[in-house]
């Protein structure tokens, strides 16, 4: 460090910063807590809700009306949704060993390396980012094909005045989509930057570099 | 563990590293409101984890871990979607002079400068940098974020090369 210019105490000046004198009491952070587990039993909860009310809906659907090439089209693209939040539902309950008692994802932060910490939380949000993608786009075509069934005829069927909102709907889709895509893209180049970073790390940890004897 | 032990366990935590947690926060979050959101969401997922608590590592690394893994959450949240760039401190050191921002603070508080270029790094290298910053050796470093001693060593001849270049041109004596 000889060759180096006058060096600040940079260790000095970071620990005796200013703090906001913001300690949180116990029966603070105990409320947050309850709030915040409250919050993921009504989110699972109204999953579940919409699950079952999905159900009945398309139950009733298919059972009493007429059925035409449209309301077939209709049930179908009904039926994919519902699946794809069964799917979902699972999901959350498979990543949960106990989804009302507390949270595994603050233990797990505690027991687990920040690299493969971030690793893990890249992938998930990737998988996240994905997740949606081929389902939106299996609702897009179905959509498609119904929207255009509907206006090829010109039958008096009152689920066509639904036509305006699925267009609608539809356009909401596409719009997601993309910013999945745009979002997953993000996420997987930080993805490689990691693997560039992890290798970076397994070819400097066989040998000692000259800034690691410079260290010692 | 019973409720009484998270809480003795919380409340040492809290003492101890209390500070360290809102330094952490700053560091990761600029924006007054959020970093108040994201210190909340620490010392949520600490009571939480305390839980659970073993005695298989010291409760420094256990906090460290925390805090530092939620924070990491965090910005990986935020960079989804807003579209600046985090950089390495290898692409730090290796940026030209007329492109860092941090070199045109002259006359600002040293201490916003460390922040500027903090708020820079990509979060791995953001926790090396704190945890030095903290003064944790190489050894506790390499334990609480996973990577190799001799690579935090490397890191932190980094981090020493920037700070010093950044300081002493910056204008801070």
């Amino acid at each position: 460090m000889s060759s180096q210019p006058h060096e600040p105490d940079f260790k000095n000046i970071w620990q005796n910063q200013e703090t906001e004198k913001v300690i949180m009491s116990v029966e603070e952070v105990r409320f947050n807590a309850r709030k915040y587990l409250r919050r993921k039993k009504r989110d699972l909860i109204a999953r579940s809700a919409f699950v079952v009310l999905a159900a009945a809906s398309i139950g009733i659907f298919l059972t009493n009306a007429r059925f035409t090439s449209l309301r077939f089209v209709a049930g179908m693209v009904m039926a994919t949704l519902l699946t794809s939040t069964v799917w979902n539902l699972l999901r959350v309950y498979r990543s949960s060993e106990r989804p009302w008692s507390s949270n595994r994802s603050a233990p797990n932060a505690a027991m687990t390396s920040c690299i493969e910490f971030y690793r893990s939380e890249l992938e998930r949000y990737l998988a996240y980012a994905g997740l949606p993608a081929w389902q939106l786009v299996t609702v897009l075509v179905i959509i498609g094909w119904m929207t255009r069934d509907a206006l090829t005829r010109n039958s008096t069927d009152p689920f066509r005045l639904m036509l305006p909102y699925v267009l609608l709907a539809a356009a909401g889709l596409v719009m997601l989509v993309a910013v999945r895509k745009f979002q997953a893209r993000r996420i997987q180049d930080d993805i490689d930057a990691l693997e560039v970073f992890e290798n970076e790390i397994h070819a400097g940890g066989s040998h000692d570099t000259a800034a690691d004897k410079h260290e010692k | 563990m019973g409720v009484s032990a998270q809480e003795d366990l919380y409340k040492e935590a809290t003492q101890t590293y209390g500070a360290t947690l809102q330094r952490l926060a700053r560091a990761y979050e600029s924006d007054p409101d959020k970093r108040r959101d994201l210190l909340q969401d620490i010392h949520l997922a600490l009571w939480l984890s305390l839980e659970k608590y073993e005695a298989r590592c010291s409760l420094r690394t256990w906090v460290y871990r925390v805090a530092h893994n939620t924070a990491t959450s965090h910005v990986i949240r935020q960079h989804r979607t807003n579209s600046r760039e985090l950089f390495s401190l290898e692409q730090i050191e290796a940026m030209p002079d007329g492109v860092n921002p941090a070199r045109d603070a002259g006359d600002r508080m040293a201490i916003e400068r460390l922040f500027e270029l903090i708020h820079q790094l990509k979060p791995l290298e953001r926790d090396v940098m704190l945890l030095y910053l903290e003064d944790l050796d190489a050894a506790t470093i390499a334990e609480i974020t996973g990577i190799s001693a001799v690579h935090v060593r490397v890191q932190i001849h980094r981090i020493k090369v920037i700070l010093t270049r950044r300081f002493h041109k910056g204008g801070h004596s």
